[in-house]
């Protein structure tokens, strides 16, 4: 046993990525990062859930004044590493003359708060990722409300329902069974983007590794690090594709017959993508 | 003054057409679907209307409860213009139900969902009370024993008789229904005209869209037959059926029967 351990620090491999003594060191002050991570993940999440559904209906909205400013920004979000979009937010944001207002009128934003981060990061660290993963929802809503069948709509609208009160009993219940499992999987790639607000200061799983590792000079923090990442994304990752496999099975009828195919959509040659965009513009 | 009032309305009797529509028309850009449509149907009425694919059928039918918005002409509904921007449209759809060929029936809702949905978020009944004539609707087209069900469970007879309570439930003044036999097997179709004719007979107001000759002969008050976005030709089904005045329908019918 003994002999076991004096080789594994002797190696070079497993002392640099396995010392157990490095990773001992570690292994508390990761886990106490664990929380921070969890806690820009989920929260950016749930921000950016509203963002992206406000995106999605501007995306599919009758007047372009609304649909091409959320196209932009969408495309500029998707289209620019999420790097970068954190080093504007993070040192352009400060510059803003707005912002150097508002943090003169209350400089209790510089305090620290939970976790000793200030509000000011806690800010600037949300905003960019919810604004972020919203981008990417409003692709996946507008997908999502997309591929509910025209009939839903007309259904709903033809017992007198308002467009909002279909959207919000009969198409979005609807959208959201259908999206979940790419909704989470989307959670994922956020949750794992996290580490990107490392690189300006904000004490999440990825600083906090490195710090141990660049004083014990040695990775082996970094493959700590990995497990805490792994801990989250491997469960939820297979949550996700039985969650898929079970609405598949509830999408082919589980019943006695499968409802039969949606009616083509009848193609207007003007407003041809314009009419298959738009499940939400049916009459009026 | 209530906002509707600015609505254009019109002296509107029982006595009267409780839906007229007047040189109705509608293009889908160049295609002119809908070449001047003139029909009055009376209460308690069964209006079936024929006619080849692709001849507006479906179009004239939605143009009634502004599914579609007509280019030109009128559409009437009791006293009020339908096609009328200012018109309350939920409001009229409220009394106007409809039954689609493919049921679009919510698929995350149970028959009893379904049907109780727009009884509670349009009329604002409560839980009980929309659930409570959820089950009667659902018991008036045979289907009691399925109040639980969700659609996918459900073959597509009894999903189409859930719609039509669906839409009785609103307590509609007038039924559209637009080919709603066409997507079953044959052997479901006789339990949906069933419930059609028994809607007939309690007098509702109805039109319907059909290739059924059946049900139109023995259901219909007066059948329309329609080609080229206009109706070559009514009257009733013994007149139209036997007696085919017109070239185009009498093709039609020679084709069919
Ligand atoms: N939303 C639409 N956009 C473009 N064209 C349309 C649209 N709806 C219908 N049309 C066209 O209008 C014409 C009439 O369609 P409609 O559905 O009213 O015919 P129909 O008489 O009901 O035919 P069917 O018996 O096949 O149901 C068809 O040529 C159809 O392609
Ligand atoms: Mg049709």
């Amino acid at each position: 046993m003994d002999q076991l351990a004096v080789w594994w620090e002797a190696n070079t491999i497993t002392h640099l990525f396995f010392s157990p003594s490095v990773m001992g060191e570690a292994f508390g002050v990761i886990l106490k990062a664990l929380p921070v991570s969890l806690l820009f993940g989920v929260g950016a999440f749930l921000i950016g859930i509203p963002l992206g559904l406000g995106l999605a209906f501007m995306k599919m909205a009758k007047t372009r004044w609304l649909r091409w400013p959320a196209t932009a920004y969408v495309d500029f979000v998707r289209g620019t590493p999420l790097f970068l979009q954190i080093l504007l937010v993070f040192f352009g944001l400060p510059l803003f003359p707005f912002y150097k207002v508002v943090l003169a009128a209350n400089p209790w934003m510089n305090d620290a708060a939970l976790f000793n981060i200030s509000w000011s990061l806690y800010f600037r660290g949300f905003l960019v990722l919810s604004f972020n993963s919203a981008a990417y929802l409003t692709e996946i809503f507008r997908a999502g409300i997309q591929s509910i069948s025209r009939g839903q709509m007309e259904a709903a609208r033809s017992l007198g329902m308002t467009v909002p009160k279909a959207m919000m009993y009969v198409i979005i219940p609807q959208t959201v069974r259908r999206i979940l499992p790419t909704m989470m999987s989307e959670f994922i790639l956020l949750f794992k983007d996290t580490a990107l607000l490392a690189a300006v200061g904000l004490p999440e799983i990825v600083l906090r590794a490195r710090e141990v590792a660049a004083a014990k000079f040695n990775p082996s923090p970094y493959v700590l690090a990995s497990l805490f990442y792994l801990v989250i994304t491997i469960p939820l990752g297979r949550f996700v594709a039985r969650l898929e496999d079970r609405l598949a099975q509830a999408e082919g009828g589980g019943g006695a017959v499968a409802p039969p195919p949606d009616d083509p959509l009848p193609i207007d040659s003007e407003h041809e993508i314009a009419r298959h965009e738009r499940v939400v513009d049916i009459g009026d | 003054m209530s906002p509707e009032a600015k609505t254009p309305t019109r002296n509107y009797t029982e006595a009267q057409p409780i839906v007229s529509i007047r040189d109705l028309k509608k293009s889908f850009g160049d295609l002119v679907v809908l070449d001047g449509v003139d029909l009055d149907v009376e209460k308690g009425e069964v209006v079936v209307i024929l006619g080849p694919s692709g001849s507006g059928k479906s179009t004239m039918l939605r143009c009634v409860n502004r599914l579609e918005h007509p280019t030109a002409g009128e559409v009437w509904f009791e006293d009020t213009l339908v096609n009328y921007s200012k018109t309350n449209i939920n409001r009229m759809r409220e009394h106007i139900g409809m039954v689609f060929q493919q049921f679009n029936l919510f698929p995350h809702l149970t028959a009893r969902g379904n049907v109780a949905l727009a009884l509670r978020k349009v009329l604002g009944k409560s839980k009980e009370e929309a659930d409570q004539i959820a089950v009667e609707q659902l018991e008036r087209v045979d289907l009691g024993d399925r109040v639980d069900y969700y659609p996918s469970q459900l073959s597509g007879g009894q999903q189409q008789r859930v719609a039509i309570a669906r839409a009785l439930a609103m307590d509609p003044h007038v039924m559209l229904f637009d080919e709603v036999t066409s997507a079953l097997d044959p052997e479901l179709v006789r339990g949906v005209l069933d419930v059609m004719k028994e809607l007939a007979l309690a007098g509702m107001t109805m039109l319907v869209v059909t290739h059924e000759m059946g049900f139109a002969r023995d259901v219909g008050s007066r059948v329309v037959f329609m080609d080229g976005g206009v109706i070559v030709e009514q009257g009733t089904p013994e007149e139209v059926f036997d007696n085919p005045q017109n070239e185009r329908t009498q093709d039609f019918l020679g084709h069919i029967m």
